[in-house]
């Protein structure tokens, strides 16, 4: 499968929240609440698929794995990715799996989100390959801005997605 | 038996070779024997003084060095090593360096799981560690440890290692890094080490001494090259080999990431050019950059001071038509490319491919979670034949979905994505139709027959002048007429 993803990897609902609240991201997302793929859907279409094909942007598949290994998995898929990673605790679990994201998957695009407490680490992140590095203050509005821009600047495949995905999220 | 090197006489001594009794000896000597300050010479009477001037070299170093056994215990350890660990050599021989296991009291167990040489030490594999000095202090500090295995035969004879103590920068600014972070990132550092940039190539060669001067060098530098060449992995390659190791390599992608994400994430008021820990900033296509950032970062060079982070970036296109086309400003361009490297394509490195193939499929068995396969003749030839129009980046990525193809079995051609495998084979076709095959000797064959009829005709169907005139014996003419079965008559 090639379609976009945004990744997100979080101990809490935070950073979805956050995301979602960005009238220009949800604009961009389709999530099927049953777990299908979105659909190739222009935001301003309603109906007919064929409609949706001419218009743009395309939708941005949200997924919110809960386990690093999932997310790797879902890299695997290929296809534009961003992944959002937040860190929690002394953030060795999040790095290592950042770590492993940017050396195995080089093409996905990789936000960190801390806590000030996390300030010490954002030298480590940026050094194990993240692409932004986003901690206090503002790391809301940062956030949305970064990944706004990151959505914008990836260009969407042209085919349609039409199995479900096999993931299993835990 | 065995007599002291003396002072007076400067008479050499015999003892018994072998390396743990000449160095127990050499421990003996400087427990305060009072002729002992001149090297031991071993049991054989031609060998000079010179020869052992290296453990008065050990001795005198202002390195603190120490050397296991290949059972990992501690052999020899010189004053320096005292010094910075607190222990005596005497406390410390014998000392088993394993994290798992220590033959030590307590106190010393520290010590222990410190001086222990990775797994890969034992196998004959240099290696460079961080790790938390077991020392007592007000802060916690911090040791660079490389361990360099002494090879004997197809094993290791013992492990030559030496200590290094981190000042400030790690140690001052990430008070709550934990060693196995450090260790973290001195694993991924690892993947960037300019001596794994070999090749068969004498360009490539040169490109990897330039990164080494660039190593040495305080100065801002351009990496020139396609997409996907491999220019954001030697930035990284320099960052760790230069004096910048020890601080965060920063990769900024100036196509992707918006403008005033990039102003606020590079000058903002906790911007990363005002961090100490920034390193290195590599810009990935300054082109991209908006004229206003590309003006700050221009006058951020002419201001800079030596403890500011290097700025290296990393062009696709040719910066020189870049600047012509106004995409990038020629003062910064000039500000940035002190020195400029270009990085050649993967279709000019078919030399390494075998090599590359090799490294990409290690990675790619990683991504794919299953053992690496090998790769069969005819998917080499394939490889071969791809132009690689994306570069390493590409080969990457065909090589970990053919391998994720492939099950457990050696890889084929039919494993590459179709788009790979028609692309070549367009290739081919069209490289083909204009290949025709030249043999050499028709060739030579028709342009003679043509001489001799043309001086035939010249010289009215007379042989001797015709001879004469392609300046050969007239036997030789006839020979040839009639192997070539001219008819006088018709010529």
């Amino acid at each position: 499968m090639q379609y976009p993803q945004l990744v997100i990897y979080e101990s809490s609902h935070r950073l979805d929240t956050w995301l979602r609240e960005d009238v220009q991201i949800a604009e961009m997302l389709r999530h099927d609440e049953e777990g299908q793929p979105a659909a190739w859907l222009g935001v301003t279409v309603e109906g007919t698929e064929q409609a949706g094909l001419d218009k743009g942007p395309r939708g941005w598949l949200l997924r919110e794995p809960r386990q690093g290994q999932a997310c790797l998995r879902l890299l695997r898929r290929g296809g534009p990715s961003v992944f959002v990673l937040q860190l929690s605790g002394d953030g060795e679990a999040e790095l290592a799996l950042l770590d492993q994201a940017a050396w195995l998957y080089p093409e996905a695009l990789v936000v960190v989100v801390g806590a000030e407490a996390h300030r010490p680490l954002v030298p480590l992140a940026w050094d194990l390959g993240a692409t932004a590095v986003i901690v206090p203050p503002q790391a809301r509005e940062r956030l949305q801005e970064t990944v706004l821009g990151l959505m914008q600047t990836t260009a969407a495949p042209a085919s349609m997605v039409s199995a479900r995905s096999p993931d299993a999220e835990g | 038996m065995y007599e002291w090197v003396s002072r007076a006489t400067r008479r050499p001594a015999f003892i018994p070779r072998g390396a743990y009794w000449l160095l127990g000896k050499l421990e003996i000597c400087r427990r305060g024997n009072h002729h002992t300050r001149f090297p031991i010479m071993a049991a054989t009477e031609h060998e000079s003084t010179a020869e052992f001037h290296w453990q008065v070299f050990f001795e005198r170093a202002s390195e603190p060095v120490f050397f296991l056994s290949r059972a990992r215990r501690i052999l020899f350890v010189n004053s320096a090593w005292e010094s910075v660990t607190g222990w005596s050599a005497a406390q410390g021989r014998g000392l088993l360096c394993s994290r798992r296991s220590s033959n030590a009291s307590g106190a010393m167990t520290a010590l222990a799981h410190a001086l222990s040489p990775p797994r890969g030490v034992l196998q004959g594999h240099p290696s460079r560690v961080r790790r938390v000095a077991p020392i007592p202090g007000p802060t916690q500090s911090w040791w660079d440890l490389d361990f360099s295995p002494l090879k004997f035969g197809d094993g290791v004879l013992g492990i030559l290692g030496r200590i290094q103590p981190v000042e400030g920068g790690l140690a001052d600014s990430h008070p709550l890094l934990r060693e196995k972070l450090v260790a973290l990132r001195e694993r991924a550092t690892l993947r960037y080490r300019l001596d794994s940039f070999s090749s068969k190539l004498p360009a490539v060669g040169r490109l990897r001494d330039q990164a080494r001067l660039a190593c040495r060098l305080k100065v801002p530098l351009v990496l020139v090259g396609e997409p996907g060449s491999g220019k954001q992995w030697l930035a990284r390659a320099i960052h760790y080999q230069s004096f910048t190791r020890d601080r965060a390599f920063v990769h900024l992608d100036c196509r992707r990431l918006s403008a005033p994400t990039l102003n606020e994430m590079v000058f903002g008021d906790h911007g990363l050019l005002r961090r100490a820990e920034t390193g290195t900033l590599y810009l990935d296509d300054p082109g991209a950059l908006p004229r206003e950032l590309q003006a700050r970062f221009t006058a951020h060079l002419a201001e800079s001071s030596e403890s500011a982070p290097r700025l290296i970036g990393g062009c696709a296109q040719d910066p020189f038509a870049e600047v012509r086309a106004g995409r990038l400003l020629n003062e910064f361009f000039h500000a940035l490319g002190t020195l400029t490297l270009i990085v050649p394509p993967l279709r000019e490195r078919r030399a390494d491919l075998a090599q590359l193939v090799e490294h990409f499929l290690e990675r790619a068995a990683a991504r794919n979670g299953k053992p690496m396969a090998g790769v069969s003749r005819e998917a080499h030839d394939l490889l071969e034949s791809y132009s690689w129009p994306s570069n390493l980046r590409e080969l990457y990525s065909v090589l970990a979905n053919a391998h994720a193809r492939a099950g457990d079995g050696i890889i084929e051609p039919i494993h590459f994505s179709a788009a790979v495998r028609l692309a070549v084979r367009l290739q081919e076709t069209s490289g083909a139709r204009h290949e025709q095959a030249l043999p050499l000797d028709q060739v030579l064959e028709q342009v003679e027959r043509r001489l001799i009829v043309l001086a035939l005709r010249r010289h009215q169907g007379n042989k001797s002048k015709a001879a004469e005139w392609l300046a050969i014996w007239r036997p030789r003419l006839l020979r040839r007429m009639e192997a070539l079965g001219i008819n006088e008559n018709r010529s």
